[in-house]
């Protein structure tokens, strides 16, 4: 039996998930972190999230009008083609999400170190938690999320003496069309949206404003990371591979000199949880394409794929630039968030009312 | 030769299934007696030879207004002495006449004096209720017997529990016997509500168990869904309330239980006025309660009777102690050897030069500590009380000592030790799991350091948010979180507020 989750509870995972990405914020030559735009720009995520949710919001709402109908939408072909197209471009995400995780551990914490079986355990142990489904997920990310907002705020608490007001530089320095440019970049980032789509038919509560409670607590939560880490690493931010963690590195609390070691294990808390929901999603989407494949053999293929590749991704930079190239975020944010919830929702309109279809049948 | 059966399995396994003096539970099937046999002799007969002659197995034959009569009961089991006066002895010395026809009945009326009366007329049943310590009369001519109710167990006196102490609470436990559990427990909940279902667990133990609840409380779903598990229990013997854990517990993979376990009468009727099933399972002192919450574990009677500000700070400290037992010596280990720049110079100089002359690596030094105190710890337990003191001085002298000075293990580890000992104590329910998840967090942190420990922190809670038993998660109310259900969770806040909302188990319910 499929768990259910409340609308609140997922949103949380989500929230951890999209955090994740901002803490190992990678700065480009492009993109500069240090200018004081970067906290604006989770302006532009909040407003673009919840413009390239509305197909998804249709889509569990479509749902909820066909409960009768379900099991027949998940055994049309259509609709098992999409699925297939969710599996891979999830699985895009996971692999890009342990690529830049790998390189976070391999260039900031364990420089030296081999990290193919820390990699594989960490898979492992994703991939095993998406076993208990999202309902444990769900529940597990409230407390998670009590964590790193306390640890979060510890580090924020601790930075506040090491903040440089000069170090803030005027508002949209290169113009309105860049700045927008850079949010948007930064908002495709968040492919957990198109999670919401995948998830649709277990999301209980009121999914819409839960939404708009997320979009906005995320873009504030952003908003006030960059701000400290303009105003703590001013220009030496875009000469960082990581700045986030450079500026948390600066933290002390009491008799502990360094707090990064503590807050970088709660950040892995986060990456752990993304993984294990875009692991999820991928072992559901791929049940629903191929129906007669066990999860368990799903989720073991995904693990051992997975660990490979991240491992072949790892031995060479300009394979992870691949990765994380503009071009692929900006595609796969809208093949998942916008171009797939349609082709679910055209499917659904396909669908005839429950009756007609026991006559058919 | 007596071999033990298990679950329909040999407790050896299939390899022994072809000796022919093997058992196994397939084979052993019900006896059956048939009805009760017209002839008195020959029921006390049939009730000799199935007992194989066993020596507390009491026949005694005699004559009633000129008929035949056979006494049998079970020697140990019964009241002899009230037997004797109010049973045996008004029979035998009965000179009228029974009414025909209606014999039995004239002897439950005019002559004997039993309040627990029944009639059986299948010799199988009547044999089991002589097990139970009824006493038979078997009247010439009848079909059915009489079944008295003279039991008289063996029983320890009602004493203080050694489990759950409480500093203010009531001074009575549980003891083995069903009878006296379920008055210790009418003593406490004075109410018609209260409702006690006797059943039976175990093919050949035929162990009784009472199903407690509070009728209008418990929701009926999860008593049918307890019930229903019971039924189901496939298991030969039953000889503790741990031996159905199986049958009720949740179905996650996971070291915690949902099953709670106590020993006082005051905390197993404080849990069924929430709602909560209790099963009373007859000779042992433990019950059991369905379903227990993660944050009951901290919560003790006393934190009802002491004030709020000391109770909530007495359940912070139970909850940090639980912390500290499962993550400190991992963390320790994991500090000391990825992330030592964490510890200010000083402390962190002083702790190099102890650690410096000792022999092995922090993790096998943390492991080894552990290992000779849960060694210790075990020894204690099962060994005779008299030579307890020995044991405790030879392992304060030679552990906390002499292997100090030898240079075997360092003293931060060894105080890391002793402060983790004590703290996973402090909640002694959680002490199962905190002793394997400690050893666990150790590996993982002397492995990975701190970023190994907190995804072990991360898997454990996911897992501890995938334990649910009969629609209640087991993390309720902080995930799912509900706000009105805090003020009696890791905090507690006054009786006033507590009692204008009452807990329930139900509303906890996904």
């Amino acid at each position: 039996m499929k768990q259910r989750v409340s609308a609140n509870q997922f949103y949380f995972a989500l929230y951890l998930s999209v955090l994740s990405t901002v803490f190992m914020y990678l700065s480009s030559p492009d993109i500069k972190v240090s200018q004081t735009d970067s906290i604006l720009r989770p302006v532009v995520f909040c407003v673009l999230s919840i413009v390239s949710v509305i197909p998804s919001m249709i889509v569990v709402r479509k749902h909820r009008q066909l409960k009768k109908e379900r099991k027949y939408i998940e055994k049309t072909p259509f609709l098992k083609i999409i699925a297939l197209f969710y599996g891979v471009v999830f699985f895009f995400s996971l692999v890009k999400t342990f690529a830049r995780f790998d390189l976070f551990v391999s260039s900031e914490l364990f420089p030296n170190a081999d990290m193919t079986l820390f990699l594989a355990c960490i898979v492992g142990v994703c991939v095993a938690l998406s076993f208990l489904d999202i309902g444990a997920l769900g529940r597990a990310s409230v407390v998670f999320a009590l964590v790193v907002a306390s640890s979060t705020a510890l580090v924020m608490l601790s930075l506040s003496q090491e903040l440089d007001f000069l170090n803030f530089t005027p508002l949209m320095e290169n113009g309105f069309g860049k700045f927008l440019g850079e949010g948007t970049l930064f908002a495709f980032q968040a492919m957990e949206i198109g999670l919401i789509t995948v998830f649709s038919t277990q999301l209980e509560g009121d999914v819409e404003k839960g939404f708009v409670v997320w979009s906005v607590l995320s873009s504030v939560t952003f908003a006030a990371i960059f701000f400290f880490v303009v105003g703590v690493l001013g220009g030496f931010a875009d000469t960082q591979l990581f700045p986030t963690y450079t500026a948390v590195s600066l933290a002390s609390f009491g008799l502990l000199e360094r707090i990064d070691a503590l807050e970088t294990a709660v950040w892995i808390l986060c990456i752990v949880l993304k993984a294990a929901l875009f692991s999820l999603a991928i072992i559901k989407s791929f049940h629903i394409a191929f129906p007669k494949l066990s999860r368990k053999i799903t989720g073991t293929a995904l693990f051992i794929v997975c660990s490979v590749l991240i491992n072949f991704i790892s031995s060479d930079i300009e394979r992870f630039s691949f990765l994380s190239s503009d071009f692929l975020t900006v595609a796969l944010f809208i093949l998942s968030t916008i171009i797939l919830p349609v082709c679910v929702i055209l499917n659904m309109r396909r669908v005839k009312p429950v009756e007609k279809l026991q006559e058919d049948i | 030769m007596n071999i033990p059966i298990i679950c329909g399995e040999t407790f050896f396994g299939d390899f022994m299934k072809s000796r022919d003096d093997f058992l196994l539970v397939e084979d052993v099937k019900e006896m059956s007696l048939g009805a009760v046999n017209k002839s008195a002799v020959e029921n006390g007969r049939i009730i000799k030879e199935i007992f194989g002659g066993s020596f507390d197995i009491v026949v005694k034959k005699g004559y009633c207004a000129g008929k035949c009569v056979v006494f049998a009961n079970c020697d140990g089991l019964c009241d002899s002495m009230r037997i004797c006066e109010a049973i045996i002895n008004p029979m035998l010395r009965f000179q009228g006449e029974l009414t025909k026809g209606y014999e039995l009945d004239y002897i439950c009326t005019h002559l004997i004096y039993s309040t627990e009366q029944s009639r059986e007329k299948d010799l199988s049943s009547a044999v089991m209720m002589l097990l139970r310590g009824c006493l038979l009369v078997f009247l010439e001519g009848e079909s059915e017997c009489l079944v008295l109710g003279v039991q008289h167990y063996p029983e320890r006196s009602i004493q203080e529990p050694d489990t759950g102490v409480q500093e203010f609470g009531a001074r009575e436990g549980f003891t083995e016997n069903i009878k006296t559990n379920l008055t210790l427990l009418r003593k406490k909940i004075c109410s018609s509500k209260l409702c006690a279902e006797l059943s039976e667990v175990g093919k050949q133990s035929k162990t009784r168990i009472l199903i407690c609840y509070m009728q209008g409380r418990v929701e009926k779903e999860m008593l049918l869904r307890v019930k229903r598990r019971l039924e189901k229990l496939e298991m030969d013997t039953v000889l503790g309330s741990g031996y159905l854990r199986k049958a009720l517990d949740t179905k996650a993979i996971t070291p915690f239980t949902m099953v709670g376990q106590t020993e006082r009468p005051d905390v197993f009727a404080a849990k069924l006025c929430e709602g909560k099933i209790g099963i009373i399972v007859d000779g042992t002192p433990f019950a059991l309660v369905v379903p227990e919450l993660f944050v009951e574990k901290f919560q003790t009677l006393d934190d009802y009777i002491n004030r709020p500000y000391y109770a909530t700070f007495m359940r912070g400290v139970r909850f940090l102690a639980f912390l500290i037992s499962i993550f400190l010596p991992g963390m320790f280990v994991a500090i000391g050897l990825f992330h030592q720049e964490m510890i200010p110079d000083d402390m962190l100089f002083n702790i190099v030069l102890m650690e410096s002359n000792t022999l092995f690596t922090l993790t096998m030094e943390a492991l080894v500590i552990h290992f000779i105190y849960e060694t210790v710890r075990e020894a204690g337990l099962r060994m005779p009380k008299s030579i307890g003191h020995a044991v405790s001085i030879v392992g304060a002298l030679v552990i906390g000592d002499a292997a100090v000075t030898a240079g075997l293990i360092g003293a931060p580890m060894l105080i890391i030790v002793a402060l983790t000992a004590i703290c996973s104590l402090v909640s002694s329910d959680l002490y199962q799991p905190i002793s394997v998840l400690r050893i666990l967090f150790i590996l993982v942190g002397g492995f990975s350091g701190l970023y190994g420990i907190f995804i072990g922190g991360a898997v454990l809670v996911v897992v501890l948010s995938s334990m649910t038993a009969y629609g209640v998660p087991y993390l309720a109310p902080f995930s799912p979180f509900r706000w009105k259900f805090l003020r009696d969770s890791i905090f507690r806040t006054s009786t006033n507020k507590l009692e204008k909302q009452i807990f329930r188990i139900k509303n906890l319910r996904k």
